[in-house]
């Protein structure tokens, strides 16, 4: 075949300049450049501008402007356990930061949401639904410390019982700050829950297991996982009023989406763009079908 | 003349958009899926791939001499996936050919929208991660060293302290970031209080 009709076919056939070598392949995007940037990013800023108006109505754009939050001052956004006393303090519906059983409702909805898609998912929802009624007398036990039958220790990040005073669900948060989450750690606290129902005779679907992670994953299919963006988007909605508690959460959640997730309301990149309107493609989605 | 590697060198001169197409799953609309299959080829696998060269020959060049100059010894080497959304090859130090390591040092490709691109030298642990990096940081502060916290995790920094970065432009050669690297790795290892920071 000439070298001319070489060069014919592959401009023809896109297929076969993928199996041109790699000064070919560049000079081809740099050719085409300005027109795929604009099929990826042209609608972009105005979707941001929608998406961020819905975000408003949900608390969301007040958060990822704020200037400052809760831990970085203290240096303690990446400690684990500032994090499970935190969420513990905000979940806790007689705590006294006066938002009630308002942020545990709001996040046992937003469990709701996304464990519906999962196997099991109509059973996870009634249980779920089960939780919600019962949710101002939970109680939410942070580092709650277990002993397993062959003498090992541990701790249960977040332990929540439903209702404190005969227990009749469960809900065990893992939390994952930087750095992974392992099915042995997992399966010691199968041991610790299995334990637990038993003792509150209980069937062993009475307990929902979470664990909350930026990852969102999970190395176990009876561990659900979510991860810290949805939870700031899911406890949004309660910081809008002017109480201290919820002044305390919007900074807490700002510690989420900015220290955590990297989020911010002004990008001053396209990746930032596009983090920005994944959040809030996500965040905002929830309130369209509740 | 560069030779970075031409995938890598779009990607360095277009680096802003690149790095948002490198996340964008689907082709967006308006360009076929053959066309996107090429763009993808380039913007992430072929970049990804120079990448690994150039960290394979500025860790092996560059931050190992570095290492050996200061007579220490270089005990094991990590895969690049210690930044684990981005690119890094990480070496732990020892003094002896003992196993007890002292620190890790590792070299990553990262980027912010104000510096831009850059390729940079890192410390780390593998024992107690957490402690080691805040006694290292106050170490850094008290004779004040410069550094830079990215702690970004959606990037994959879980707390690692960048000790020295330079901006990785689309004309650099593999020779300047070799010896750049070298350069920060030294100047650190000779430190006066590199004891107090490597000690476990």
């Amino acid at each position: 075949m000439s070298h001319d009709l070489a060069e014919v076919i592959r401009r023809l056939l896109p297929e076969m300049k993928a199996a041109a070598p790699t000064h070919d392949r560049v000079e081809w995007l740099e050719a085409n450049w300005e027109r795929i940037k604009a099929a990826a990013f042209g609608s972009l800023e105005a979707e941001l501008l929608e998406l961020s108006r819905v975000g408003t109505t949900r608390g969301l754009t007040q958060i990822l402007s704020s200037s400052i939050d809760l831990l970085t001052p203290l240096r303690q956004a990446q400690r684990e356990v500032a994090h499970t006393q935190l969420l513990a303090y905000f979940l806790g519906p007689a705590r006294p930061h006066g938002l009630g059983a308002g942020p545990l409702r709001c996040f046992l909805l937003h469990l709701k949401r996304q464990l519906g898609r999962f196997a099991r998912g109509e059973a996870l929802s009634a249980r779920l639904n089960d939780m919600i009624t019962k949710v101002a007398d939970a109680v939410v036990l942070p580092e709650l410390p277990f002993a397993t039958e062959a003498g090992e220790l541990g701790r249960t990040d977040l332990w929540i019982e439903f209702p404190r005073t005969r227990p009749e669900n469960l809900l065990v948060i893992e939390m994952k700050v930087g750095m992974p989450v392992s099915a042995t750690q997992l399966q010691l606290y199968d041991g610790a829950i299995s334990r637990r129902l038993a003792q509150a005779g209980l069937a062993p679907d009475a307990a929902v297991k979470v664990i909350l992670s930026y990852e969102y994953f999970s190395p176990r299919p009876d561990w659900f996982p979510t991860s810290w963006r949805n939870l700031a988007a899911a406890l949004a909605p309660t910081t809008l009023g002017e109480s201290e508690g919820a002044l305390l959460l919007k900074f807490y959640l700002a510690t989420l989406l900015k220290e955590l997730e990297g989020l911010t309301a002004t990008p001053q990149s396209r990746r930032e763009q596009l983090r920005l309107r994944s959040f809030l493609r996500l965040a905002t989605r929830d309130v369209e079908t509740e | 003349m560069s030779d970075l590697g031409p995938a890598l060198g779009f990607y360095l001169r277009h680096f802003d958009d690149a790095e948002a197409l490198r996340e964008l799953g689907e082709a967006p609309k308006g360009i076929s899926q053959a066309e996107w299959s090429l763009v993808r080829r380039v913007v992430k696998f072929q970049v990804d791939s120079e990448v690994q060269s150039l960290l394979r020959a500025v860790v092996r060049d560059g931050l190992a001499s570095a290492i050996r100059a200061a007579e220490k010894f270089v005990l094991s080497e990590y895969g690049g996936n210690q930044i684990a959304k981005y690119w890094s090859l990480a070496l732990s130090i020892g003094n002896h050919q003992d196993d007890l390591e002292r620190a890790i040092f590792g070299v990553a490709i990262d980027g912010d929208p104000d510096f831009g691109p850059w390729l940079g030298v890192y410390l780390n642990y593998s024992r107690k991660p957490a402690t080691n990096l805040r006694r290292a940081r106050s170490a850094l502060e008290a004779h004040e060293v410069a550094f830079h916290d990215p702690a970004n995790p959606d990037r994959g920094w879980t707390g690692q302290l960048v000790v020295g970065r330079v901006r990785l432009v689309p004309e650099a050669t593999v020779a300047e970031c070799t010896t750049s690297v070298c350069t920060i790795a030294t100047s650190m290892l000779q430190q006066e209080s590199w004891s107090l920071i490597a000690a476990q």
